[in-house]
């Protein structure tokens, strides 16, 4: 019996079977014999949430556009799936061809959040691959990954072979090009591995050799020879020419965000020091209006969606918005389809853009003032003024909007009480001011919701150094704020800080995790990031065993000076512009945005290896 | 620029189209697609006439949207060669035109087989032929309990009802057209009450199968739905 035949036994047993089946508008079959490279791109997290996801979307067009090459998608089955696979013998399969994971040559995994680490090796495992590195002696399976948490993968490098750093668009036709010679003329999996390590943007960390300190800090990182000493993110130097998909797979089932995706830009001028995105991205870069507004058509036609949203690190930003909107809302004025702006500012949102926004549909507005006093903000530069938070509320409360949710950080570096409970203040003085207006909605009161998560300091940020709030600070702090409260008007979110913990250890962590994985994997966890499925005392336990802290790795301040298990890695930003940045953010001093005035932080090095330190190059070459 | 405003459609117009018959679309729901729910299903036809372009009405209320109705909603895990979508259109477009534009934008395991103009109620659905294939051992031996257990004076089962469980005897329900066994099992045809009273072959099926002493798969296809008089349903 083939895995599909087996799996008419099982899938009336669990929820959603939807999930496991593939056969969506848009997914490709290829027909195997005429393959010379199997891509299974696999998402560690469940297909709902995998198949929102933008990056997949585009390397799966990608990938397959190559003749040789049939990428297929891979996600983590739910845990009734898992039971019922592991008791009939099936393995984790790919959903285009039911082929299990054991078939691929390439297994990539895109690294989104430190919490999907686990789910990386019970995906393998389920699939019957090896999940060490050292027990997967040849060329097939090469487990590779990328994405985010790829700017510190050294808690992974026991369970993956090579990490893609950077953009994905860029490299990934090089390494299956590679790949694809290397299967032919029959090299051996070390040999591959070196010559993939001199692709652009590659890190084999085989190849890299670490060695600590007696009190666990990195005494030194060094490269092998014939490898670079330090590896440099790769990026793409024009988004209006590079490959963006025409249409995409259409899931059957309702999964997190299900709609056309257009990227305004990547990268963000505004240099908030607390963001890790905002950082990694760097340079911006702009993607014309007119290609966007081709693409977005397109992915409608093609796909049948009703919605579009604009997707970027700040919309508001985006110098083309306005007639990239008018332009949209033709379209989609006139084609019933529905226009999503996540990421605006709250210091530029302005009447005409809620007036335009406004037009499509009326729900909740969302604005992300990130801290409660002025003093916090600038110290995480979030270069936003109490009058702007005011402004956009006025606007928005005026436009008929009677629910505002606010997102906040706690634990950011210098925080006291009282910044704690300027959140809550906050908050009071917008119901109070919502009271006011004359001109505010008849039909009854309004709501502000406050909804506070835990800051996870990490790498290539100018909190980098910064030691995270330990967890009885960070619970003290949750409960102080949520006594402060006098009004039913406010709502208060706060998450499970243990989580936070966690992604913290991770974020900033060396090479010695990677056997704390493994051993909390095989305690039972996975599905971390799934408040139900997290076992916080387990992880403990695996920590402990090894040998490790939580305070080393999350709490603990770090000297300038230190070198980090990302110190090999180069995201474009340099030392010395986040030594500056973290200096200023203890004196509260803010850095204005790239339009301003260029903060000479190094990444328009990648745009134009000449320039050194020279700013402003990154703007002019939009 | 021009907004569109559903308040603001012409009323003629709409008084127009309201009169126009509806379209029926007879289509398959056949391989994984069995796992999609019916909500699910109802989405992708809705994004598949987009794509295709068909120019189906949209409802004139405050959330406009498709209007579609679906004949006699399949079960989860049963695949089907007879399922029935009623559109209302705004101009018209020949059948065999909605049929070759909504197969291109159709996905794979879903294939329209046939556009007709309305002829009979969704109401008036009182039947409908399911084809049963078992995969077992002992086909024969199958066949034999299959048999024994179908001529019991009633068969009682449990069934879901907006009042909670309760024990209704489906057999006045089920009639059994044809039973033989086959290499990998047995094949049976059933022909069950449909529509206002509706049972589902599972009802039979599942109860069966806990009685017997070997494991049964069991897969489940409908082929056609009546009228009261057992004609063809179109």
């Amino acid at each position: 019996m083939n895995i599909q035949q087996k799996l008419d036994e099982i899938l009336l047993q669990v929820q959603k079977p939807g999930r496991y089946v593939g056969g969506e508008l848009g997914s490709i079959v290829k027909d195997k014999s005429q393959i010379d490279v199997r891509f299974a791109f696999c998402f560690p997290d469940t297909y709902e949430v995998g198949m929102s996801h933008l990056g997949m979307k585009i390397l799966y067009g990608l990938l397959n556009q190559q003749d040789f090459c049939w990428c297929e998608r891979v996600f983590a089955p739910w845990m009734d799936m898992e039971e019922q696979m592991k008791a009939h013998n099936i393995p984790l399969y790919g959903l285009e061809s039911f082929d299990p994971l054991s078939d691929f040559d390439i297994i990539g995994f895109t690294l989104q959040y430190e919490l999907s680490f686990t789910n990386i090796l019970n995906m393998l495992a389920l699939g019957n691959v090896p999940v060490l590195c050292k027990d997967r002696k040849g060329l097939k399976n090469l487990v590779v990954a990328g994405g985010p948490c790829a700017c510190n993968p050294e808690p992974l490098v026991d369970f993956v072979d090579l990490f893609m750093i950077g953009e994905g668009e860029g490299q990934i036709d090089a390494l299956t090009a590679l790949y694809r010679t290397a299967k032919a003329e029959d090299w051996d999996k070390e040999y591959f591995l070196k010559q993939a390590a001199q692709l652009e943007g590659v890190y084999v960390p085989l190849f890299y050799q670490v060695d600590y300190h007696e009190d666990g800090t990195i005494a030194s990182i060094t490269a092998d020879a014939d490898v670079p000493q330090t590896v440099q993110k790769h990026i793409v130097t024009h988004l209006s020419d590079v490959y963006y998909p025409e249409t995409f797979v259409v899931p059957f089932i309702e999964t997190v965000h299900d709609r056309s995706i257009l990227e305004v830009m990547r990268g963000c001028i505004r240099g908030c020091r607390f963001c890790q995105a905002g950082f990694i991205y760097r340079p911006l870069r702009e993607k014309d209006a007119d290609v966007l507004c081709g693409q977005g058509k397109a992915l409608c036609e093609n796909t049948g969606y009703e919605e579009i949203s604009l997707s970027s690190l700040s919309t508001s930003d985006y110098m083309g918005l306005e007639s990239l909107l008018d332009e949209l809302i033709d379209y989609s004025t006139e084609h019933k389809i529905n226009l999503a702006l996540p990421s605006l500012r709250i210091d530029n949102f302005s009447e005409e853009l809620l007036a335009k926004i406004a037009k499509v549909r009326k729900s909740g507005l969302t604005f992300a003032p990130e801290a409660g006093t002025q003093r916090m903000r600038d110290v995480i530069n979030k270069n936003i003024t109490e009058e702007d938070i005011f402004n956009s509320c006025q606007i928005a409360f005026e436009g008929g909007y009677t629910s505002v949710k606010l997102y906040f950080m706690l634990g950011l570096p210098t925080e006291t009480m009282d910044d704690c409970a300027g959140i809550i203040d906050l908050a009071q003085r917008l119901v109070d001011f919502y009271y006011q207006l004359p001109k505010r909605p008849k039909n009854g009161g309004v709501n502000v919701t406050v909804s506070v998560s835990t800051f996870v300091p990490k790498p290539f940020t100018p909190f980098q150094w910064f030691g995270q709030d330990d967890l009885d600070t960070i619970v003290k702090k949750q409960y102080y704020m949520k006594d402060s409260i006098k009004s039913r008007r406010i709502s208060f979110k706060y998450h499970a800080s243990k989580t936070s913990v966690l992604e913290a250890v991770f974020a900033r962590g060396d090479r010695r995790l990677g056997e704390v994985i493994y051993r909390a994997w095989q305690k039972g966890c996975y599905f971390d990031s799934w408040d139900e499925h997290f076992y916080y005392d387990k992880w403990m336990e695996a920590m402990d065993e090894c040998g490790l802290t939580v305070e080393f790795y999350a709490n603990r301040h770090r000297e300038v000076g230190e070198i980090f298990p990302w110190s090999h890695l180069d995201y474009g930003v340099n030392e010395k512009f986040l030594i500056r940045e973290w200096e200023k953010a203890q004196a509260s001093v803010v850095t204005p945005n790239c339009r301003q005035e260029c903060s000479g932080c190094g990444a328009g090095k990648l745009l134009d290896a000449t320039m050194g330190s020279k700013g402003g190059v990154c703007l002019e070459s939009i | 620029m021009k907004a569109f405003d559903p308040h603001h459609t012409d009323p003629t117009q709409n008084a127009l189209i309201e009169k126009m018959p509806n379209i029926r679309v007879f289509y398959s729901k056949t391989g994984p697609a069995k796992y999609i729910s019916h909500l699910d299903i109802a989405r992708c036809m809705q994004r598949s006439l987009k794509r295709a372009g068909i120019p189906v009405w949209y409802t004139q209320g405050y959330n406009p949207h498709m209007y579609m109705s679906f004949a006699l909603p399949l079960s989860l895990g049963y695949e089907s060669g007879c399922e029935a979508m009623d559109l209302r259109i705004t101009e018209w477009m020949e059948p065999d035109e909605v049929q070759t534009r909504l197969n291109q934008a159709l996905p794979r395991d879903l294939r329209v087989l046939k556009v007709t103009l309305q002829q009979h109620k969704p109401q008036e659905i009182t039947y409908a032929d399911y084809q049963i294939t078992f995969t077992c051992a002992d086909g024969e031996g199958f066949c034999t309990a299959m048999r024994a257990f179908y001529d019991q004076p009633e068969i009682l089962v449990q069934k879901k009802t907006k009042k909670g469980m309760k024990t209704v005897d489906i057999k006045p329900d089920i009639e059994i057209k044809h039973l033989s066994a086959t290499e990998s099992g047995a094949i049976c045809t059933m022909r069950t009450a449909a529509g206002q009273r509706n049972i589902n072959p599972s009802l039979f099926t599942d109860l069966l199968i806990e009685q017997c002493d070997q494991t049964v798969v069991v897969a489940i296809y409908r082929r056609k739905l009546l009228d009261q008089n057992q004609k063809l349903w179109k």
